[in-house]
């Protein structure tokens, strides 16, 4: 789209400037984009895309391999937490046997290690229940 | 790259009347939706040919200008997402480029020996006028010769076949601003034809 040349208008010298017009404008024809050049920017945009996505996938693979390090931290702690309650639960109920069952079997009447037996066996089953839930509820 | 939407203000009343604008309205359509690639598309098919020659004009080298351009199409491809739609998207452009042609100007200059500007003054001399010398040759010696604007202004102006608007946009002037310069210039270069004794209009044009 061209808009009519108003430059000539106040022009003092009209008799020569339309030739110089004319003389400028086959002196200075505006220049062809060069041979290959859409073709070349396009493929330096496929090579700016294929980087990032290299780099996103890179920083992706990285994300996922410090939630990999995190959960397994994490399961480890929660084993040890667990092996930790129940040797501590076992000292307490052993404790708690050694004081409570000479005054419970004298209560009762029923022997020592009859109740002693039945106490260890119940105690053993629940702390297994509790491990084991535990374990499969943290591992989904 | 992201392609999310960025919000577009509505375009103000001035903007609205742009031929420019109008012209550049289905590119902003696709930015709207967030289709940058297909804007870029039309962007690369509507511009690339102005960009190189506005990087023609400013450098004038073909190689370094097809370089420019290049790389200033490629930071208008970074940069789309984050077009708001404020200014025009060919005054957008072309402030792009010109800011990488600067740029690449300030470069060559602080890389210029002594030696390279002297081989460059010898290069740029004017011929001995004849009857005989190549007179589009000439024209474009003085009108590399003129002050960077002028002579900008003069080569853009026919570069884009008298298209005073978009020679306006391309070089970020108002029109009264280019129009002074273009009758400046011509003046300027008729003094010189007729000091080089090529006063007479016959000789400009074989």
């Amino acid at each position: 789209m061209s808009d009519t040349d108003t430059s000539l208008d106040e022009d003092p010298n009209p008799e020569v400037s339309g030739p110089l017009d004319r003389a400028l404008a086959a002196a200075l024809r505006k220049p062809e984009l060069p041979a290959g050049f859409h073709a070349s920017l396009m493929a330096q945009i496929a090579l700016e895309c294929a980087t990032e996505r290299e780099a996103q996938r890179a920083a992706l693979a990285r994300e996922h391999e410090r939630q990999l390090r995190d959960l397994r931290r994490g399961y480890l702690n929660m084993r040890q937490d667990t092996l930790l309650t129940v040797v501590a639960g076992a000292f307490t109920c052993g404790a708690a046997a050694a004081v409570g069952l000479p005054a419970l079997a004298q209560w009762t009447g029923v022997d020592m290690l009859s109740l002693g037996v039945w106490m260890a066996g119940g105690l053993a089953l629940a702390a297994a229940v509790t491990a084991v839930r535990q374990n499969t509820r943290l591992l989904g | 790259m992201d392609s999310s939407p960025q919000p577009r203000l509505p375009l103000p009343d001035s903007r609205a009347a742009d031929p420019a604008a109008q012209r550049d309205a289905d590119i902003e359509l696709l930015l709207g939706r967030g289709e940058a690639d297909a804007a870029f598309a039309l962007i690369a098919m509507r511009y690339e040919s102005k960009v190189y020659r506005l990087c023609y004009a400013l450098l004038r080298n073909p190689e370094a200008a097809q370089d420019a351009a290049q790389e200033s199409l490629l930071r208008v491809w970074r940069a789309l997402p984050r077009f708001d739609g404020r200014a025009a998207l060919s005054t957008w452009i072309y402030a792009i480029t010109r800011n990488r042609c600067l740029t690449a100007l300030a470069q060559a200059s602080a890389n210029l020996s002594l030696t390279d500007e002297a081989v460059l003054a010898e290069a740029e001399a004017i011929p001995t006028p004849s009857r005989d010398v190549d007179t589009a040759a000439l024209l474009r010696q003085l009108v590399a010769a003129l002050p960077p604007t002028p002579s900008r202004v003069v080569t853009l102006y026919y570069f884009e076949e008298r298209a005073l608007a978009e020679v306006a946009q391309m070089l970020g002037l108002p029109e009264g601003t280019v129009k002074t310069h273009l009758f400046r210039a011509r003046a300027a270069l008729l003094g010189q034809l007729a000091s080089l004794g090529l006063a007479d209009p016959e000789l400009w044009i074989k």
